[in-house]
């Protein structure tokens, strides 16, 4: 193998993507980035940390805006003239298009949101989500070059390292993509980030009704930790911002605890949790498939159990403040 | 205006069940429908139609035989015609190969202003097609749209669903667009359409009319080798707890505290 291309929208990714690279170099070959848009300059000083070589910088006007046809028609040439045999791409929404788009353009294969990337004799073997979300699909892409876009949080978290990579100025074709940003705006309610919660408590159609919020509000509170729900909540009913919905289509967390409260536990839906270190189910139905997918599970109603909890952690006995004085809040 | 929306045929997810290993899925006999997000697609070029005038919705399909049959809640919904590309190859054909057929009937359609898919489907949920379909027929593309607008002199803007924001792009048609599933909600087609949906004409095409075949779409083309595809072996300790629902309470909370996630 001739060498690795690494970019991504997400700097972090980016970062996390070169130093997954930069330690599989002896099978892989030489690791290698690109950062495109603006301040590319500035964004390409703070990639040299994460075991790139080379860096190739590019903040032509016509990447600004980081759409699909562009961004795809400079990593292509980067790919052709350095002779890359493997891109590893963030897969962020950007990333996620983008990638097949590099992938047509160099008639390669692709893997679209990788959850798993290793390396297995010689090649590297990727996991992604398939069937729904039942099933993990293994494959490993058999053409000449191979576009990989690989889910944030699947490798480790990079810490920076020896300052070095050089740092080289696109000079290539950059052409102008065919549509046109014409507006953006942030996304109403983005008070939150999900997927980098120590403690969730998501909720799902047990609830029932919008006024019932507090009885999980609460019980995150008390658990410092944030409220999530499944996607009919937000989606249908709206109660609470998308952000905040865990699942396929949703956010996927990897929190410490996980407290799942009438949750029948579609796949779907589990897909997204699959990465708690530790999962609680409260759930009327016994049969509730959320019970297979949790490390302890309370099958009883959740106005009942939540209040119950939630009094307990706040430091009483049942709801009593007998234990308050001796078990100080955070 | 003309506008083809690509669906594709997916097995009833909720149905699936698993060997005896429990990992081993087991999808023989599981019935086929269209994909939820091929719905929103057709939902939108329904939608065009209804608000602009002179406008063709057509549904393209690629898969298997069974097609003929699913495809007609596409009618019942509101496409004027169909166009299907039945071939076994196809059932085994991975995201490029796909592509390569669609991209192909697309051009045998002729002309069209936009080309609308879902996102990603709901197996595999890859979302590869919609930038390959665009690659192969050089045209740009318009990604994770919630909202779109296409005006009667064929402009179309797309509000771009991203992680933080909202982008809202423009475009010349034609031009490939691939929806989320927040965009609309899919009509139930009533029963008189489901009715009439069957005199509505279908075209049916092989991979050789669209001078595939073998060579270009199929197993031995795949560039993605699938290893294994298994549910993940469980690793949870599925503990019920019993007792009264204080005892419980308090077993679950001394469990916690020992795994160190509350503190």
């Amino acid at each position: 193998m001739s060498g690795v291309l690494v970019y991504s929208d997400r700097d972090d990714l980016a970062h996390d993507l070169s130093a997954w690279a930069a330690a599989q170099r002896e099978v892989l070959g030489e690791p290698t980035a690109a950062v495109l848009g603006a301040r590319a300059a500035e964004r390409a000083e703070a990639c040299r940390a994460y075991g790139a070589v080379r860096i190739h910088v590019c903040d032509a006007p016509a990447v600004t805006d980081l759409l699909d046809d562009a961004v795809a028609g400079v990593l292509a040439e980067l790919v052709t003239r350095e002779q890359i045999s493997v891109v590893l791409i963030g897969a962020t929404r950007r990333g996620r298009s983008l990638a097949p788009r590099l992938a047509q353009m160099l008639e390669a294969g692709c893997v679209s949101e990788a959850v798993e990337l290793g390396l297995e004799g010689g090649r590297i073997v990727t996991g992604r989500y398939s069937l729904g979300g039942n099933t993990i699909s293994r494959e490993w892409v058999r053409t000449p070059i191979q576009i990989i876009a690989v889910a944030p949080g699947t490798v480790e978290r990079a810490v920076p390292g020896a300052v070095g990579g050089d740092l080289i100025t696109f000079e290539g074709q950059v052409n102008a993509s065919r549509a046109a940003v014409i507006e953006r705006r942030d996304k109403p309610g983005l008070e939150t980030n999900i997927a980098d919660s120590e403690r969730l408590v998501c909720f799902g159609r047990g609830l029932a009704s919008e006024e019932d919020l507090p009885l999980v509000q609460d019980l995150a509170e008390a658990l410092g930790g944030e409220v999530a729900c499944t996607r009919p909540l937000s989606y249908e009913y709206g109660w609470l911002p998308e952000e905040r919905m865990i699942g396929i289509s949703g956010q996927k967390c990897s929190p410490k605890l996980l407290v799942s409260i009438g949750v029948s536990g579609q796949v779907q839906h589990t897909v997204g949790i699959q990465g708690a270190k530790t999962i609680v189910a409260i759930n009327t139905e016994k049969g509730a498939p959320i019970f297979k997918q949790a490390d302890y599970g309370i099958v009883g109603d959740m106005y009942k159990v939540v209040p119950l909890l939630t009094a307990r952690l706040r430091g009483g006995r049942g709801g009593g403040a007998a234990m308050k004085a001796s078990q100080p809040q955070e | 205006m003309r506008i083809v929306v690509c669906l594709k045929e997916v097995i009833d997810l909720a149905q699936v069940r698993f060997k005896t290993d429990g990992r081993t899925p087991v999808l023989d006999g599981l019935p086929v429908r269209l994909g939820a997000f091929e719905k929103n697609a057709l939902e939108e070029a329904i939608r065009i139609k209804e608000r602009l005038t002179e406008v063709e919705v057509i549904a393209l399909s690629a898969g298997s035989g069974r097609l003929k049959e699913s495809i007609k809640e596409a009618l019942a919904m509101g496409a004027d015609r169909a166009v299907l590309v039945l071939d076994p190859l196809l059932e085994i054909a991975d995201s490029a190969g796909v592509a390569r057929t669609l991209a192909a009937a697309l051009e045998r359609i002729g002309s069209w202003d936009v080309c609308l898919l879902g996102e990603g489907s709901d197996d595999e949920y890859t979302g590869q097609t919609p930038s390959r379909v665009a690659v192969l027929l050089g045209l740009p593309q318009i990604t994770n749209v919630r909202e779109l607008d296409i005006a009667g002199d064929g402009r179309v803007r797309g509000t771009r669903d991203l992680e933080a924001e909202l982008e809202v792009v423009a475009c010349d048609s034609p031009v490939v667009v691939s929806v989320t599933s927040e965009l609309n909600t899919p009509r139930l087609p009533p029963l008189t359409a489901i009715l009439k949906a069957g005199r509505k004409p279908v075209e049916v095409w092989t991979l050789a009319d669209l001078g595939l075949g073998p060579g270009t779409v199929g197993p031995r083309e795949a560039q993605v080798e699938v290893l294994s595809n298994l549910a993940p072996a469980g690793s949870r300790k599925n503990q019920i707890l019993d007792g009264d629902l204080e005892a419980q309470i308090e077993e679950l909370l001394r469990s916690l505290e020992r795994e160190g996630v509350i503190s």
